[in-house]
């Protein structure tokens, strides 16, 4: 697709003030259809050059889902007018693509520098929000500037599976809970504050242990065993059988806490979608 | 690329979607979205066009929108 920006900031700048009020754009300015196509066809676009690159190395033969889309109207609309200052051309997520796959956080480190290195983004242009959440949402997002702005997200399936299960809870909450406002009610303000703490705390700890497992099975695949994991004087042997012991402890409590937590998410889910389709909100 | 056109009520969590296939699917999804889009009445309706390489892609990455009952008929 053709590249150039069609279209000024001024002409952008008016535009929003017709989106953010809700009215008809005025007489030369460029219809809303004709800006939100273009950032539709750049998010797709960004989505096929992801898509393009090898992720095999990095990932191995799993899938990776990547989809891409241009904000809807309300979602605009909202932000537009949550964030007074800024105009369709600043905001970043106009565009958006979406990446996830099974993964650990070391390998989400590695797409993350995939995708930044084709677009030539730098450090600053990497929002990593896994150690500073908002309101408990943890990801990583690319910004890239092409000229139109598009927010690459990059998440881990429990990553993905939070937040889709939050979106869930905010339609139920008030949309607010993902801008770090609480529920007045107090059982909803509980149940929201232990969401959050889900992802930052469980699904942290998750992380970490899978990192760990993932580390200790290529060492002992390559069989360079960690000292801290068998006594000096032990025999190679028995180094390597501690070691194995030790992975496959590991192993069988991440598998175990994972089923554990996505059975969680699921029925929060459930429960959040049930609240819903009963009329009860 | 194929292109999927979600309608889907916050309220009720109904949904309905409607593919797109194709090499320039994406490109029609998206103008079915805009006519929709300017059709609404109901703000309770999101209406959403996402591009991808199959629906079970978006069913993993947009499952909130997926909860509830899948419709044939306009929502």
């Amino acid at each position: 697709m053709d590249r150039r920006w069609p279209w000024t900031n001024g002409q952008l700048k008016r535009l929003s003030a017709h989106v953010r009020e809700g009215t008809k754009p005025a007489e030369g300015l460029p219809p809303y259809n004709d800006v939100m196509a273009f950032y539709d066809n750049i998010a797709a676009e960004v989505q096929t050059e992801i898509r393009q690159l090898d992720f095999t190395p990095l990932l191995g033969d799993g899938p990776v889902e990547v989809t891409s889309r241009a904000k809807t109207i309300d979602t605009l609309r909202q932000k537009l007018m949550k964030y007074p200052a800024q105009h369709i051309h600043t905001v970043q997520d106009v565009a958006g693509v979406r990446f996830e796959a099974e993964m650990s956080t070391e390998q989400q480190d590695g797409v993350v520098s995939a995708i930044a290195g084709l677009y030539g983004a730098q450090p600053d242009d990497v929002k990593d929000y896994r150690e500073e959440s908002h309101s408990g949402y943890r990801a990583v997002h690319i910004w890239l500037r092409l000229p139109a702005r598009v927010e690459v997200q990059v998440r881990t399936h429990l990553q993905g599976l939070w937040a889709n299960v939050y979106e869930s809870a905010a339609d139920v909450l008030g949309r607010g809970i993902r801008y770090e406002e609480l529920p007045d009610d107090e059982s909803a303000k509980r149940i929201v504050v232990g969401m959050q703490q889900i992802s930052t705390e469980q699904i942290v700890q998750m992380e970490k242990n899978r990192n760990l497992r993932d580390r200790l099975t290529l060492a002992v695949a390559e069989g360079h065993i960690d000292a801290s994991l068998a006594p000096v004087r032990a025999g190679r042997r028995s180094a390597t059988a501690k070691a194995e012991d030790k992975l496959s402890i590991l192993n069988n409590e991440y598998m175990s806490h994972e089923l554990h937590l996505r059975q969680e998410l699921t029925t929060l889910k459930e429960m959040f979608d049930g609240i819903t389709a009963n009329g009860e909100d | 690329m194929p292109g999927f056109v979600i309608e889907y009520n916050r309220r009720s969590r109904d949904y309905r979607v409607t593919t797109f296939d194709g090499e320039g699917g994406h490109r029609e999804a998206f103008e079915r979205r805009l006519e929709l889009e300017a059709d609404r009445e109901d703000t309770n309706i999101e209406i959403v066009s996402l591009t991808s390489d199959s629906l079970d892609t978006v069913k993993k990455t947009h499952s909130r929108y997926f909860a509830g009952r899948e419709l044939l008929a306009a929502i």
